[in-house]
């Protein structure tokens, strides 16, 4: 009985440090949408936050000027993006699949480069990745101990999306960014500057998936090697936006839903029948995901909750 | 003569206005409002007044002229340095946030309330204004769960949380009933009591005579003339309007067919709008060939639902839609097409047509699946598709340099030459007509309208949906008024009066239907 | 001193011209810049520069281009129609993945011991890659039609599972992995016959045999394919243009609203035209399959060949004949990026990297399709 409790701690911390890496993305797409601007380009910035991340992280020795460097070149091209969409109102879409295309080319190369050019930096890596804490004794508590020995990042991600929540919904910053999404032109005539806000947000939200990617390198499989590593955590981190409603506490479910379901398969090895189809069970996030995705647009359909009105929609005054 | 007095709260000298394409908007206009005056706009659709208005609320720039606010000389490059000045717009389609709550739209864009949103504080003060002007708001329900009369008040407040005290109101009754008219311009005279500077913009002429101080008309981009209503009758100010003789009646025929059989009939139809409300409600009525039937309502009281209905492209909820006798209620748009039903809709070029295609493209729209435009049902005949876009261009007059420019670069009144072109191929059996003469201007309307009077004389049924009473009343053989989705009752159209038909739309009255 | 402002006006006719001329731009502004990047890491964009000349000036850098160029002639015709009606397939690896699939399934029963005579093999397989990625295309279109599920993001998932599948199936263990027991008998023999072993942990199946793979056009080490892509081609340039499949697409793709007022079925023309592409990139991957890799390897996700031809389906304005030479274009990008690897020891992801570069200067290109800045000496 206590070897299965700890299994199941075990897997909640899994859990819990995997699925930040969607909340940290999630939330930086709510950010952007409900501004009423989508960023196809997510998880191109996150292989670009990756390897800026690690890469920074091993020349500094501190990971977390690797965290802020992924910001802020994240959130660089990310204004490529804003200025795509908002001053020059071009399809969204086509922009952010661009971003995406052009961040998974160079974020790779960039990686293999890194591996060659830097190779005796890699003996470096355990000394800048981020370690759980554990807290003695509240970690050994069945299941709520998981809370307790996760990296600090988990924390700092979940008080994010507190605050995300809070701003959006109970601030005069979050009402201007929602009067945006769903009705620029009435935010436009109430005197708000609607360009400025969706560059805002854009650009924050591109820099919330550069500190996912570099989570995912930092806190969860640090490694520097010449192949994608985001592996559709990013687009699903867009259906996540959908399934939360574009809120962020519902985010918070969605994301460690899914960071457990990513695990799923390695915790589906232990039985011995599924374990020559371990590479399908990989795929259970994905499948997941298109099956909540449709459960979602029938629900849309017959309630009619949607996205802020305005989502995907250039605005221009005349 | 404008003289800057102190009196003079508003003086817009000499604007000028061009929108690409070479269309003149605001043409050297010079207009001044008076400090506790109500000051009527008056004009057609697209005579200026709504781009000058803008002007002054700074959401467009003039290319030239001057701005006076009580006197200064004023530069407004954006609502807020309009807001700053005191002027507070009310506008034709709301500005509002359909899923946020009342007080979220009306302190949208303050910084009064705080940066933690005091919410509270905001409720009170609603709630004090709509006291003092008199009429009633739920501040905490959502914009999407009011009345369009509730709505107009939403925007009102807002103006006023903004501590405006100069108002121009966009064509503010277009949406109301008549009861809730004649409460608004209530509200709008104890306001012009308190002080408060109105500018009233409308194209109806009886309103702008029974609530304004001044009247000012613009034709074309143009001023034609300040005046008093103590000095003017409606026909004077209609020939300023229109310039010229306005006929309020065209010459219409005594119904040529008489036919027993009717080829619509709608049997206690229910219809659900986008937001999942009953939109029609119970309606029952038949239409028959030879004759046009007038639906008049407020916009939104579910003649728009109904059309789709109509047309197939809206499922009812129950009860039966039958045309030339065959049950048609769940039929897709291509059976509906297929019996004969012509369908002109109300947006002319998200709906109607395909704006980036070019006419020959838009003219086949429909047909496009039938011999000989087609081989075998799958290879594309250009020679005949090309003749036949020829031919509709020439029958309906379509101004174009030829029919492979695309639909966007016609007019107004040019497009929906296109989309009559298309749907009146092949002589129809029933049209629907949703608000045909929008936006259009005269000459495009009387167009429209002689259209319509000629395929009734053919033995088509035409359903003419309009908001203009004035040409329900020129073209309806029978009236038909609709209040919140409610058949209110069928008039034959030379015993109606306006008085009536206005308690109909209003929901006041009632009448056996005929 | 007069200051020079910026206007930025309407264009009001839209020249036929310009988009051709903004993709060229696009194409050379993305090298040169991609070319810039090379400073980040302390090389000279020279060296990059010179790579690119060299592979654009050798005719046989030029045929391999060509070679290479082969697949994304598919994928990018794939996406002519539904890009027309406004359907974002984006699912085109995926699909391009499960036509491999399809197509390597005859090969498999072939090295377990089923025959067939030789001649049917490549139809077969033909055949069943088309099956494979137009039923993969479907589930999109379908889920679209009917529910109106977001198909950027459901295509999208799919190639990843897609991706999985083929893990799946050619993983050491998995049952078209090369050390299946199964193939003891033909191929392990086949291998000793070569005086060849099997690598251990090799993640791939066996090899795709001498007569199930195209011939190849005398004189070159061109694949025969090009023959078939250049006919699909004009073929899809007639469908979108005299057909009235080509037609109704077109309205859809204009207003989904007007299409549905007009009659035109959706789900009937979404499925329709989705099993078209599906079918167009299952038929790439069979190409890259039986031309090129010559094992079911993940290997085949290398290029990206799916990705490359959303961006050549843009790029050639989804003019099919335009979409040969483009292809063709981004092929030489491949080898540029393989030749990358080669001298600088850089990823061959680099060239995915250009075509992400090209991508985006074309997106913002594109506003000058319907803006025209002009600089004006003022106050």
């Amino acid at each position: 009985m206590v070897d299965f409790l700890v299994m199941v701690n075990k897997f909640l911390v899994s859990t819990l440090t995997v699925g930040t890496i969607y909340l940290l993305a999630t939330l930086g797409e709510i950010i952007a949408e409900r501004s009423g601007v989508v960023n196809l380009g997510l998880e191109g910035l996150m292989e670009i936050g990756a390897t800026v991340g690690i890469i920074v992280a091993l020349l500094t020795g501190s990971p977390w000027i690797g965290f802020l460097a992924a910001m802020a070149v994240a959130a660089l091209i990310a204004s490529i993006h804003a200025f795509a969409t908002v001053t020059l109102k071009l399809n969204q879409f086509a922009s952010g699949l661009a971003i995406y295309i052009f961040g998974l080319g160079i974020g790779v190369t960039l990686r293999e480069y890194a591996r060659s050019a830097y190779a005796p930096l890699l003996l470096k890596i355990p000394e800048v990745r981020l370690y759980p804490i554990e807290v003695p004794v509240l970690k050994d508590i069945p299941i709520i101990g998981a809370l307790f020995s996760v990296n600090v990042m988990v924390y700092i991600s979940i008080v994010l999306c507190i605050v995300l929540w809070f701003i959006l919904f109970k601030t005069r910053v979050g009402l201007n960014i929602r009067s945006v999404g769903e009705n620029p032109a009435a935010a436009d005539a109430a005197g708000i500057n609607v360009f400025r806000i969706r560059y805002y947000c854009v650009i924050i939200g591109g820099a919330f998936a550069g500190v996912a990617g570099a989570y995912l390198m930092l806190g969860h499989t640090p490694q520097i090697m010449g192949a994608p590593i985001i592996l559709g955590r990013g687009w699903i981190a867009i259906a996540l936006v959908i399934f939360a409603f574009w809120n962020p506490i519902r985010a918070l479910f969605g994301a460690f839903l899914f960071g457990g379901l990513e695990l799923a398969y390695y915790w589906l090895q232990s039985i011995t029948t599924l374990r020559s189809y371990i590479p399908l069970l990989v795929a259970i996030p994905h499948v997941t995901a298109i099956v909540l995705l449709t459960i979602m647009s029938i629900e849309a359909l017959r309630k009619r909750i949607g996205a802020p009105a305005a989502l995907g929609i250039p605005y221009s005054r005349e | 003569m404008t003289i800057i007095s102190e009196d003079t709260v508003v003086l817009l000298k000499d604007i000028v206005k061009t929108f690409p394409g070479g269309v003149v908007a605001n043409d050297h206009i010079t207009f001044d409002l008076k400090r506790g005056e109500i000051h009527g706009l008056l004009g057609e659709n697209g005579a200026g007044k709504t781009t000058l208005m803008n002007i002054l609320y700074g959401l467009y720039k003039p290319d030239s002229g001057e701005i006076y606010i009580k006197g200064r000389k004023v530069k407004i490059s954006s609502p807020k340095d309009a807001i700053k000045h005191g002027i507070g717009l009310v506008p034709q389609h709301f500005k509002l946030v359909e899923v946020h709550t009342v007080i979220e739209n009306i302190i949208l864009g303050l910084k009064e309330y705080g940066f933690v949103l005091r919410v509270k504080e905001a409720e009170k003060k609603i709630l004090e204004l709509a006291e003092k002007y008199g009429f009633r708001i739920d501040p905490k329900a959502k914009i999407w769960q009011l009345s369009m009369g509730e709505r107009q008040y939403v925007e009102i407040i807002k103006a006023l949380f903004r501590k405006a005290d100069i108002l121009i109101l966009d064509e503010p009754t277009t949406v109301l009933t008549p009861q809730e008219t004649k409460q608004l311009f209530n509200v709008l005279r104890k306001m012009r009591e308190e002080g408060k500077s109105i500018i009233f913009i409308t194209h109806k002429l009886d309103e702008a005579l029974s609530l304004c101080d001044r009247i000012t008309v613009l034709r074309k981009g143009k001023k034609v003339g300040t005046v008093t209503p103590d000095k003017v009758t409606k026909v004077d100010l209609a020939k300023m309007m229109v310039g010229r003789e306005v006929l309020f009646k065209i010459s219409k025929e005594e119904k040529k067919i008489k036919a027993k059989e009717p080829i619509l009939i709608i049997e206690d139809l229910n219809v659900l709008s986008d937001k999942g409300v009953l939109a029609v409600k119970n309606i029952s009525f038949k239409v028959y060939p030879g004759e046009i039937l007038g639906i008049a309502g407020i916009a939104g009281s579910g003649q728009e639902e109904l059309a789709e209905a109509i047309a197939g492209l809206r499922k009812p909820v129950s009860g039966k839609i039958i045309i030339k006798g065959r049950d048609v209620t769940n039929a897709s748009p291509k059976d509906i097409y297929e019996l004969k039903v012509a369908y002109i809709p109300e947006d002319r070029v998200r709906v109607g047509s395909l704006p980036n295609l070019s006419l020959w493209e838009n003219l086949i729209l429909k047909h496009h699946r039938k011999e000989p435009l087609v081989k075998n049902k799958i290879i594309l005949n250009f020679k005949e598709i090309f003749k036949f876009a020829e031919e509709r261009k020439k029958e309906f007059d379509i101004m174009a340099p030829n029919i492979y420019v695309p639909a966007r670069t016609l007019s107004g009144g040019n497009l929906q030459k296109l989309i009559l072109a298309r749907e009146l191929t092949g002589n129809p059996d029933l049209i629907l007509a949703v608000y045909p003469t929008r936006g259009l201007d005269v000459g495009a309307t009387e167009y429209v309208r002689k259209i319509l009077l000629r395929e009734r004389d053919r033995g088509a049924a035409v359903i003419l949906i309009s908001e203009e009473l004035d040409e329900i009343f020129q073209l309806s053989d029978r009236i038909a008024v609709i209040h919140n989705g409610e058949l209110m009752g069928i008039v034959p159209a030379e015993q109606a009066t306006i008085e009536e038909i206005g308690l109909m739309m209003g929901g006041a009255l009632r009448k056996q239907s005929s | 001193m007069p200051r020079i402002k910026i206007k930025v006006e309407r264009r009001l006719i839209v020249s036929k011209k310009l988009p051709a001329l903004i993709s060229i731009i696009s194409a050379i502004a993305g090298i040169l810049a991609g070319g810039l990047l090379f400073l980040i890491v302390g090389r000279s964009p020279l060296e990059a520069y010179a790579i690119v000349a060299e592979v654009f000036s050798d005719p046989k850098s030029l045929m391999g281009a060509v070679e290479i160029g082969i697949p994304i002639m598919f994928t990018s015709l794939a996406l002519v129609l539904p890009f027309r009606m406004a359907f974002f397939n984006i699912g085109g690896e995926g699909q391009f993945y499960m036509g491999a699939i399809g197509a390597m399934i005859p090969v498999i029963l072939y090295w377990g011991g089923v025959d067939l005579p030789h001649g049917l093999y490549l139809p077969i397989m033909a055949i069943l890659a088309a099956l494979f990625g137009g039923v993969w295309a479907l589930v999109p279109a379908f889920l679209r039609a009917k529910w109106k599920v977001n198909e950027i993001l459901t295509s999208l998932m799919m190639n990843f599972i897609a991706w999985q599948f083929i893990w799946y199936l050619v993983s050491p263990g998995g049952p078209w992995n090369e050390a299946n027991p199964a193939f003891k008998e033909r191929y392990l023999a086949y291998l000793k016959e070569q005086g060849v072993s099997i690598i251990p942990g090799f993640k791939g199946t066996p090899l795709v045999p001498e007569f199930a793979r195209p011939p190849v056009i005398p004189g070159t080490t061109i694949s025969s394919a090009l023959i078939l892509a250049i006919i699909i081609a004009i073929i899809m340039y007639f469908i979108s243009t005299r057909t009235l499949l080509g037609y109704e697409v077109r309205v859809v793709g204009e207003s989904e609203l007007a299409s549905r007022y007009a009659g035109i079925n959706y789900m009937r023309l979404v499925l329709i035209v989705m099993f078209i592409s599906g079918v167009l990139a299952g038929l790439g991957g069979f190409i890259n399959l039986s031309s090129d890799l010559l094992k079911l390897t993940p290997e085949i996700a290398a290029p990206g060949y799916g990705y490359a031809g959303i961006i050549a389906a843009w790029l050639s304005r989804l003019n099919p004949i335009a979409c040969i030479l483009v292809a063709v274009f981004f092929g030489a990008l491949t080898q540029v990026g393989y030749t990358m690897q080669q001298y600088l020891r850089i990823s061959h992801f680099v060239s995915v990297g250009f075509e992400g570069l090209i991508f985006l200067f074309l997106v913002l290109g594109d506003f000058f399709i319907h803006y025209r800045v002009r600089l004006i000496r003022g106050e």
